[in-house]
């Protein structure tokens, strides 16, 4: 998992977590606070065996992949994107990116 | 030697003991505490601290600008006014705009195609809405016209039952969202120019697609800057990033040559 900026927080233009029983939280303004939610999210969603990695707080990975508020890419052997899903959340498909795992796997074991 | 280490265990034991109890929940900065559910007492507990049960501009240490957002009202000071129901998402928001779109898509088609075109919406309100109740036929969409007749008239988008469309959509108000975008001289109705202001503002005065996206639409496409970003097939843009305990770094491009690297980018709200 790549942990990007809040898609809703409680300061955002797009706030949750006033009456809907969605999680509170100010959006982060230091690596050590998007952590520390991070941290809790993972723990909260049982994400944790699951690596996790912190975007910077230039939000470089982010915007590198047009990831807000949530996206899913595989990226090929080879190093290329072998798969860009939709952006979230009505693209946000995991079966989409659970055949192209298999394409991917089936590929490279025809180029071994 | 055996007495020194219990010595130390004992020392660090008791250190802990007092760096817990002398941490506030809210030094784990950005996120409300376990059991604080309430975003108001969220707020008050972290920065009132003349203890008055308010938030004062001056005291909200923040990054500037949000303030704004937080006071809803306006009168300098975070109430529990400002946190009466749902917030609304800011005019000319994505989430905003999106949610409208949807909103839209649900109760103003004649056709359920997933297209909607401001001719489209406004026959819909004409036919359906407009003068329902007590209300007259006028041409002017009131809220109260909307209330006595939207869920006879929701139409069916598909996806719009998926559980991420539900926790966004449902505990919404669909007039106070689409308000938020339309309604720009803020009368508390909305009229055909200012829905077509909304068409015009953010879809060139075209139709608007919602639901799922056409799964065969070619994303190189045109202009499309999304299209353009890390396209399939292309190099994908390196990173190096930190792990979430903070111990190690990894670079994606690492990977290359070893195996395929799913990426799962999201946040927890």
């Amino acid at each position: 998992m790549v942990y990007i900026r809040e898609a809703h927080a409680l300061d955002s233009r797009a706030p949750m977590g006033i009456g809907d029983g969605m999680p509170i939280v100010e959006d982060p303004v230091t690596f050590q606070e998007r952590s520390g939610v991070a941290q809790v999210c993972m723990t909260k969603l049982a994400l944790e065996p699951m690596p996790a990695l912190i975007d910077d707080m230039d939000d470089t990975a982010n915007l590198a992949y047009g990831a807000a508020p949530d996206r899913l890419y595989l990226i090929g052997t080879d190093g290329n994107v072998a798969f860009k899903g939709g952006p979230g959340p009505g693209g946000f498909d995991p079966g989409e990116l659970e055949q192209a795992i298999l394409a991917e796997l089936d590929r490279r074991n025809e180029a071994d | 030697m055996q007495n020194h280490a219990l010595l130390s265990a004992t020392t660090l034991t008791l250190l802990a003991c007092v760096a817990c109890r002398s941490a506030s929940p809210y030094d784990r900065a950005s996120m409300a505490p376990e059991g604080v559910d309430d975003a108001f007492a969220y707020l008050v507990g972290k920065y009132d601290t003349d203890g008055d049960g308010l938030v004062s501009q001056a005291e909200y240490t923040r990054a500037s600008g949000r303030f704004g957002r937080l006071d809803s009202d306006g009168d300098g000071f975070l109430t529990p006014d400002d946190f009466q129901g749902l917030q609304v998402p800011e005019r000319g928001s994505g989430m905003g705009i999106g949610m409208s779109q949807r909103f839209m898509g649900r109760y103003f088609q004649l056709e359920q195609d997933a297209t909607l075109s401001l001719d489209e919406l406004w026959d819909c309100i004409t036919t359906h809405y407009d003068g329902k109740g007590d209300t007259p036929a006028d041409g002017v969409l009131t809220q109260e016209e909307f209330a006595c007749t939207h869920e006879g008239r929701r139409g069916t988008i598909r996806g719009d039952d998926s559980p991420m469309v539900q926790k966004f959509m449902d505990p919404h108000d669909p007039w106070a969202v689409m308000a938020a975008q339309v309604d720009l001289d803020q009368d508390a109705d909305m009229e055909r120019d200012e829905f077509a202001a909304f068409f015009d503002t953010y879809f060139d005065g075209e139709p608007f697609d919602f639901g799922p996206k056409d799964e065969s639409a070619d994303a190189t496409d045109g202009d499309d800057e999304d299209a353009r970003t890390a396209p399939v097939g292309q190099r994908a843009p390196d990173f190096t990033l930190t792990t979430v305990d903070g111990r190690t770094t990894h670079t994606l491009s690492t990977f290359a040559g070893d195996r395929p690297v799913a990426l799962i980018f999201g946040s927890y709200t």
